[in-house]
């Protein structure tokens, strides 16, 4: 039974190997997605959530978490409308995140209430606006005094 | 904390198939638990949010132990019964034959899923569909203790949020159970996909031995795995490997039930097939194609139209729900039949690249269309014959699932992103549906059977 056994094995992992080595896809599901994830997973395996966040979601992620950071849970923040954050013609920092979706903001900033510029007047915490979220220079002509250094992105309240 | 919640979930799921369905394996069991356990918490949580008690996710969990009892207490009158089913198991398990074979794709299979349970848990939620919708859903309704009250639900604070395709219509089952462990105090969503696949393959291989031996059983569960989008997607927070988790099981245990109309495989047919309904809306294929077949092959009329009831249930509810608590956006499905030959056709091209992509699918339709060809040697002649073939259930309730959702996205307007996109992204992770159901029938009918069984003896 056993020399059976061994000649069965070798027919399955023969055919194993020919899928492996003969379909492109599932050389990538091996190497890449699951191998080449577990040892990245094995070298950064000591970081935090939002770092690993981080990790996946770059330069998008790391604003918004700055905006977290910089205002409280109480805040409402005007934030800028999508042209913004992609300027046509233009390589944006933001590559192709969904970051004009204010739902996505609103993983990262939530409780935070946040109104985009062409709903002034729709949204409901129009009139309650306390910060700007100012993205590629945008929204210093929101605040209610003169900023001497303007950064590209930064938060701030609106009255000093 | 959200660890014991988790195990709540699973011992509830557990205790409600063993009632349900007490003479299924302990494998079927024990994959079958925690998608069931997760449906029955978040029907309970729309229930409860329905009459505005908060989603608080410890008043689930304590619902649930008083549920895990009282299933309990029920089983406690079948007592011999579960004990004679364990001693059964443990003849079985003492007399287990494992052959070279299956033991080399149960290996494989094991150290894939153990990669990909580590890919899984390892990143938060970052893909843009979970992100910009079921997660962020589930994360505030966690912090609100809502879902019908949810501020990201509210026209004057989103202002687009009643506008076609809106997320406000989504089936609420995967935020729902976000929120769950949220609620319960997990850093991120991602132990539900992690587990739900888990538990899908544990279940898969668990039904996929009532058509097969346990070689070709091993084989199904490992090629359906190694899909190549399929499995990159079973650990983002999307919902469409999980609505693929409980559509597949759904029609194969309606297969099942059909083929060998055994009590034990009635209820998990209905719970799985109106549970991929209480995912995603477009499951009504899976439930229409299977209504269909069921008063088709089955002289059954109270049980099916049991099952007719039951399995649409989920989507009563919702609706309900919707229509009572002001929540809607705007229709996208044209109940007049369209008459479009070019969307036709961008349709016809777009399913044919998806259907022979290997990067999407690995080898799945190559190999489905091989079995399929091979075995109409003799299902052509049967068919002719009106003789009820073994193979009609599966492929049936298959071919009619595709055929109406070929249809569904036919007759959708779209409104809110264009119809080259959706086939492309949306169409592409629906097909995920059919991939363990493809390999099923491609490892099952009867010729691998043969073999198998010829293999298994000679082995």
């Amino acid at each position: 039974m056993i020399w059976r056994n061994i000649v069965a094995l070798l027919g399955a992992w023969t055919l194993v190997w020919f899928c492996y080595k003969g379909v492109s896809s599932y050389v990538w599901v091996h190497d890449s997605l699951l191998l080449g994830n577990y040892k990245l997973i094995r070298e950064y395996k000591g970081l935090s959530v939002d770092e690993r966040r981080e990790m996946k979601m770059g330069f998008p992620f790391r604003y918004m978490k700055f905006v977290r950071d910089q205002t409280p849970d109480t805040a409402v923040i005007l934030m800028p409308a999508r042209e913004v954050y992609f300027p046509q013609g233009e390589k944006s920092d933001f590559g192709d995140a969904d970051v004009s979706n204010k739902l996505w903001r609103l993983r990262v900033l939530y409780p935070r209430r946040l109104v985009d510029e062409p709903e002034l007047g729709v949204n409901i915490y129009s009139d309650s606006i306390t910060h700007v979220a100012v993205v590629n220079g945008w929204g210093y002509d929101h605040l209610g005094y003169e900023v001497a250094e303007r950064l590209k992105y930064t938060v701030l309240p609106v009255k000093r | 904390m959200w660890i014991a919640g988790v195990a709540v979930s699973v011992l509830l799921g557990y205790s409600i198939m063993s009632v349900a369905a007490l003479r299924l394996s302990f494998l079927e069991k024990a994959g079958l638990a925690f998608p069931a356990g997760m449906m029955f918490q978040t029907l309970l949580m729309l229930g409860m949010d329905a009459v505005w008690v908060g989603l608080g996710s410890m008043k689930v969990v304590w619902i649930s132990l008083v549920l895990i009892v009282a299933l309990n207490a029920m089983l406690w009158s079948r007592r011999q019964e579960v004990a004679g089913i364990w001693k059964e198991r443990y003849t079985g398990l003492r007399e287990l034959k494992v052959n070279a074979v299956w033991l080399l794709f149960i290996v494989l299979t094991a150290y894939l899923e153990y990669l990909n349970w580590s890919k899984s848990m390892f990143f938060p939620t970052f893909d843009r569909d979970s992100v910009s919708g079921f997660d962020t859903i589930g994360w505030i309704a966690s912090q609100e203790q809502t879902l019908k009250g949810l501020s990201i639900f509210r026209s004057n604070y989103m202002p687009y949020v009643n506008g076609p395709g809106s997320y406000i219509t989504y089936m609420p089952m995967v935020q729902l159970s976000y929120a769950y462990v949220y609620g319960l105090g997990a850093e991120t969503s991602k132990i539900i996909p992690a587990l739900m696949y888990l538990s899908f393959l544990i279940a898969f291989y668990g039904v996929t031995r009532r058509f097969v031996g346990k070689t070709a059983a091993a084989m199904t569960v490992f090629f359906t795995l190694i899909t190549p989008e399929m499995l990159a997607f079973s650990s983002l927070s999307i919902t469409n490997v999980i609505h693929a988790v409980y559509a597949s099981l759904g029609v194969a245990y309606t297969v099942l039930w059909l083929r060998e109309g055994e009590k034990k495989f009635f209820w998990p047919s209905i719970l799985f097939t109106a549970g991929g309904l209480w995912v995603r809306n477009e499951s009504i294929v899976f439930v229409v194609a299977s209504i269909v077949f069921i008063f088709l092959l089955s002289s059954r009329k109270k049980e099916n139209w049991l099952y007719a009831v039951l399995t649409l249930l989920p989507f009563i509810l919702w609706t309900t729900f919707m229509q009572v608590n002001g929540i809607h956006a705007e229709g996208i499905l044209r109940i007049i039949p369209l008459w479009d030959m070019d969307k036709a056709g961008v349709i016809a091209q777009y399913f044919f690249v998806l259907f022979t992509s290997q990067n999407y699918y690995g080898l799945t339709f190559i190999a489905f269309t091989l079995a399929l060809l091979i075995n109409l040697i003799n299902l052509l002649p049967a068919l002719r014959r009106q003789v009820r073939h073994e193979d009609v259930p599966l492929l049936g309730i298959t071919f009619l699932s595709l055929l109406l959702y070929i249809l569904l996205i036919y007759q959708i307007e779209y409104k809110w992103d264009a119809i080259e996109n959706v086939l492309s992204y949306s169409v592409k992770r629906f097909l995920f549906c059919f991939i363990p159901l493809l390999w099923l029938y491609t490892f099952s009918n009867r010729y691998m059977r043969r073999f198998f069984g010829w293999l298994e003896k000679t082995v």
